[in-house]
């Protein structure tokens, strides 16, 4: 028995030993690498997500959309998405000071944005970011199917993925924020400055966008345009939820490096301390609450997911140290809102196809203010005592904060587009459907039947 | 433009910038403005590739929508 413990021991000591051959940083880069493709699953959910919600006559048009939102995000982030998020920290431009950081960590045409032995991690926070802004194209994406165009659509989704949004991280989703430094905001997992931002970016858009054709009735009544593969949406919506460990982990940093905030314990990206462990507990029962706070009131397969997405958005912002079945609680009232929130929106004559201004935009706002009311008095940042600390006020501000950096310029760019007439689709092909009119393949050559609009 | 910017055919000595076409100054010499590099003639290709497939995605969305609705008003005749 001694014998045997003994070769375990050795045993042990040598794969310790082999271990340490490792060095830490590369441990820290495969890290943040695995996020990347992980996100890559939120966007393969959105597109299954979009292309079920869409009628059998623009399927195929609905996915090149959301295909090619990701394709322009990630030379457009490279360009210049990854520079605006160091330097319009200050506010609403740069300062010299800040413009320099910019230059310093993302200059895209500087040895930093390239293969460079001296700069391993670089890339892979590019990265990292650049699906956080795939993420906010891809949310938006899925509102304005079956009548958009798809180039008006590709510089909105630019607009808001590698500008509007990063603006909005930098101001609130950084240690030197100026959200942060002066207000205490804090939005760990991004409800405010990624789902509220894409969701009220969304909204400005829809309103200029008008619905689709036949959804509303001359009195103002709204006809039911449903998709033409709900388990496909579902799966979709499941898929999502894989990729929200990804995008979740991202948001954490890894201790004991150069650019670590703490030398042995996992800190948020304003340098708060927390755990993995917070994560599994806080994503899983928010997961959870969504769904049943969802299904509890409305039975709807389709509400019931986006009650999981919901659910981790409602409690995205304080996930760090939310109490768990306290987030489950959070969840929930945000998953039971989902239903009702979408009735208003769509008594108003807003047509959002996917439930994108709802799920991302109201229930974003609601995230961010639960941090506050349930979490206020921690410092919002690492540091001596004497930091800001988090607060409804300081919520509160972020919140309108992120409101109108997805608002305004949704709204302001898409009514030029309006005013253009490059913005929404003619009748005579929403009748006839995107595929037959532009797309050179047919999504299901077996023949199934297209469905038509009341309208036709 | 191009090339590698290594300064020997070996990796021993290698160490910064190993991306081809890298910007190699001689001691002393002045850095050129961004757009003179290889580095920023480059990205500004990349940024006209981006600009161009956008157009052509228009040119050919709105050929697709004029023949659709082409085709309607000729059916509707």
């Amino acid at each position: 028995m001694e014998e045997q413990l003994a070769e375990l021991a050795a045993k042990v000591a040598a794969l310790e030993a082999a271990g340490s051959g490792t060095p830490n940083f590369v441990i820290a880069e495969v890290y943040y690498y695995v996020t990347i493709p992980l996100m890559v699953i939120i966007h393969a959910g959105f597109l299954a997500y979009e292309m079920g919600a869409s009628r059998l006559k623009n399927v195929l048009a609905s996915g090149i959309k959301n295909i090619l939102a990701f394709a322009f995000m990630m030379p457009t982030f490279y360009f210049f998405g990854w520079f605006v998020y160091w330097a319009w920290t200050p506010g609403l431009l740069p300062t010299a000071e800040s413009w320099q950081v910019g230059i310093d960590f993302a200059n895209p045409a500087g040895a930093v944005m390239g293969p460079n032995l001296g700069d391993t991690i670089t890339g892979v926070f590019w990265g990292a970011f650049a699906l956080f802004a795939a993420t906010t194209a891809s949310i938006f994406s899925g509102s304005v199917i079956e009548r958009i165009r798809v180039s008006s659509f590709i510089v909105l989704a630019i607009v808001l993925g590698s500008f509007a949004w990063v603006v909005a991280a930098a101001w609130g989703w950084s240690a030197s924020g100026w959200l942060v430094t002066e207000y205490g905001y804090h939005d760990f997992g991004a409800a405010g400055v990624v789902h509220m931002v894409a969701g009220f970016f969304a909204l400005g858009v829809l309103i200029n966008l008008g619905p689709r054709l036949g959804k509303f009735n001359p009195d103002g009544t709204a006809n039911d345009l449903s998709g033409h593969n709900m388990p496909l949406t579902v799966i979709g919506l499941m898929m999502i939820m894989v990729g929200f460990f990804g995008f979740l982990m991202a948001c954490v940093l890894v201790p004991g490096q150069a650019w670590s905030f703490d030398a042995g314990m996992w800190t948020s990206i304003y340098g708060t301390k927390m755990t993995l462990s917070t994560l599994a507990f806080n994503i899983l029962m928010g997961f959870a609450g969504g769904v049943i706070g969802a299904w509890a009131f409305t039975r709807d397969p389709f509400w019931m997911m986006s009650g999981a997405l919901a659910g981790i958005i409602s409690c995205a912002s304080g996930m760090d140290f939310f109490w768990p079945p306290m987030a489950f609680a959070v969840a929930f009232a945000g998953g039971a809102m989902l239903a009702p929130l979408a009735k208003i929106l769509e008594n108003m004559g807003i047509d959002d196809a996917v439930g994108a201004v709802t799920v991302h935009g109201f229930i974003g706002v609601w995230g961010v203010l639960a941090c506050g009311i349930f979490a206020s008095g921690y410092p919002a940042l690492s540091g001596d005592v004497g930091v800001p600390t988090i607060s409804l006020y300081g919520q509160a501000v972020g919140a309108l904060m992120m409101f109108l950096c997805g608002f305004v310029p949704g709204y302001v760019i898409s009514l030029v587009m309006r005013i253009l007439g490059i913005l929404r689709v003619d009748d005579e092909s929403q009748m006839a459907g995107l595929d037959p009119v532009k797309v050179p393949l047919v999504a299901y050559p077996e023949g199934m039947a297209s469905h038509h609009t009341p309208a036709e | 433009m191009f090339g590698s910017p290594l300064k020997e055919a070996s990796w021993n000595s290698a160490e910064g910038a190993i991306y081809n076409g890298a910007t190699v100054l001689a001691e002393g010499a002045e850095a050129p403005l961004w757009f003179a590099t290889s580095e920023g003639i480059w990205l500004i290709i990349a940024m006209a590739l981006c600009v161009l497939a956008l157009l052509i995605g228009h040119g050919h969305e709105s050929a697709a929508y004029r023949r659709e609705r082409d085709r309607a008003r000729g059916a509707s005749q």
